[in-house]
């Protein structure tokens, strides 16, 4: 008995700089783990006396962080920053891998008296139990950026000759990264083996220029594909165009009539073309026939892109948790569609 | 005479501005982020078992892969990485992982190496920086060996875009805002070619319930 708070101090100071110890770990995870989204239209918030925005929270690491704060940082606002009610939890944001959903933050801010007609830019800082832990490399601008795919020349042709001067002015989807173990935890780190998307689109046709930025052994080909994911928006199940470079094909999980593409002789390199209506089916209710023929194909995407080659999978965005999950997505205008 | 010395003066100083211009030319840049290796790190990579290698005090070896969306260098030389103390570092270009997306173009992704003080990252990260205004003395080897009886030694990286002001935070963000007094209505003007389509079939309805004229009625 006369041990027992003896035992019981030295497990809560070990629990507690175990914690400690994991909260520091977690900053240097919710790298591109912490999926961080701005509900802003165009980037810009437009007020009079008073607006609002979310900030959208989703935990794809593998644990839960147990403290998550969001700061507003402005001399030319009062800001006031309300957890969403359904969070329950808060402030601990639970990790999808153990049930977690996206939670949010709304910002409500209210213009000082002192505050003039104009544009003003303010901060906004993620942080754990004080404002000195901030969590590392949550790039927000990121998370709100809009990527714009521009308009296909005519002259671009699905002929398996990838020509400078047809996809080079093309929308750029690079830097993948691996999703490893170092030391505990899982991390993201660059891929040793990367890959290259270039997009452009027509009102009818969506363009890709697929290259795996290797040079082909014969006799040592291994299977090796590139999934891209198509979302109409953040809530509907992602459509996959698969590209495998071993069977030379490219398949659309909703059905690839239409789809045409051609392999350039070095066998790392693909051009495709793809129907829109491939990604805009299933947008709208299903039961809605009616609202199914009038649906005019979108103009905006959100998109992820993967990789398999062999048993080695590399990301564009995300992780095993958040890859098929379009809250983790990048979103993309076509440019000029009107 | 006269007029030919002034047009020379105006060659020269045109030449000297458009020097100056290029001198200016903006390179790129990123903060580099050094974290830990993998677990796999020395599994994946070829190793130099049969090779001596020569490790300094206090140094880390800092092996990755840069391929940012934006990266395009003529030339290996095009490329350094400066440390927190504005110290120039010497990178070591591995030559079996230069690509390059069109032919004949520029080089759009490249693995090195390179030393840095374990001192220096205490004052802050690295900066890489390229462009074509950079003649950087970097070496090259065709592949860049690891040495896996010194894994402490080794580190990796990712990077980040670095921050406008070096004066903010890094990892805070920014959002901008617009203060209008006619903010509640500004948004209202994407209703402006629905309303104008609706006036003009109000317009064409009038028009078409117009009783008809006065000869018709005669008649």
């Amino acid at each position: 008995m006369k041990r027992l708070p003896i035992v019981f101090a030295v497990t809560m100071l070990f629990t507690l700089g175990a914690e400690a110890h994991l909260c520091n770990d977690v900053f240097v995870q919710a790298k591109d783990n912490l999926v961080v989204k701005v509900d802003v239209r165009d980037g810009q918030l437009r007020i009079q006396e008073t607006g609002t925005f979310k900030v959208y929270l989703l935990n794809t690491m593998d644990r839960d962080i147990q403290t998550i704060n969001l700061d507003v940082v402005t001399k030319d606002f009062t800001a006031k920053v309300t957890p969403d009610p359904s969070w329950r939890r808060h402030p601990q944001l639970r990790t999808v891998n153990r049930g977690g959903q996206k939670q949010s933050f709304e910002v409500e801010l209210t213009r000082k008296k002192k505050t003039k007609k104009g544009k003003y830019k303010i901060s906004l800082l993620l942080y754990g139990r004080n404002k000195n832990q901030v969590f590392k490399s949550v790039d927000i601008n990121a998370a709100m950026a809009n990527m714009e795919v521009p308009k296909a020349s005519k002259s671009l042709k699905i002929d398996g000759k990838m020509k400078s001067s047809e996809w080079k002015k093309g929308l750029l989807f690079t830097s993948f990264h691996e999703y490893k173990k170092s030391g505990k935890y899982m991390q993201n780190f660059t891929a040793a083996q990367q890959t290259r998307v270039r997009l452009f689109y027509d009102k009818e046709n969506l363009y890709c220029f697929v290259d795996l930025q290797k040079k082909l052994k014969k006799g040592k080909e291994c299977s090796d594909s590139v999934k891209i994911y198509f979302a109409k928006d953040q809530s509907k199940t992602p459509e996959t165009i698969t590209v495998d470079f071993k069977d030379k094909k490219v398949t659309c999980s909703s059905g690839s009539e239409g789809i045409e593409s051609k392999i350039e002789k070095g066998g790392t390199k693909m051009e495709i073309k793809i129907p829109l209506e491939c990604l805009a089916k299933k947008v709208e209710d299903d039961k809605d026939k009616k609202k199914k023929k009038d649906d005019k194909s979108p103009k905006t995407f959100w998109i992820n892109i993967t990789r398999e080659a062999g048993s080695t999978t590399t990301y564009w965005r995300g992780n095993p948790s958040s890859v098929k999950n379009p809250v983790a997505f990048a979103r993309i205008i076509f440019k000029e569609w009107y | 005479m006269v007029l030919k010395t002034l047009l020379k003066r105006l060659i020269y100083i045109s030449v000297l501005t458009c020097i100056l211009c290029a001198k200016t030319y903006a390179s790129e840049r990123v903060i580099l982020i050094i974290i830990n290796v993998p677990d796999d790190f020395f599994s994946n990579a070829p190793s130099g078992s049969t090779v001596k290698f020569i490790h300094s005090e206090g140094t880390l070896t800092v092996v990755g892969t840069f391929n940012s969306p934006d990266f395009e260098i003529e030339s290996i030389k095009n490329i350094t990485v400066f440390d927190a103390e504005d110290r120039q570092l010497a990178l070591v270009i591995d030559e079996s992982s230069i690509y390059r997306e069109f032919e004949d173009e520029a080089i759009n992704s490249v693995k090195f190496s390179f030393e840095i003080k374990e001192k220096s990252l205490e004052t802050g990260p690295p900066t890489l920086v390229w462009g074509n205004d950079i003649s950087a003395d970097n070496s090259q080897v065709e592949q860049i060996l690891l040495d896996a009886g010194n894994r402490d030694r080794y580190r990796t990286f990712n990077w980040e875009q670095c921050p406008a002001d070096r004066g903010l935070n890094s990892q805070v963000a920014t959002l901008e805002i617009v203060v209008d007094d006619s903010a509640d209505i500004y948004y209202l003007w994407y209703l402006l070619p629905m309303a104008l389509v609706f006036g003009l079939l109000i317009i064409r309805k009038i028009f078409m319930n117009k009783p008809p004229a006065a000869a018709n009625r005669q008649v």
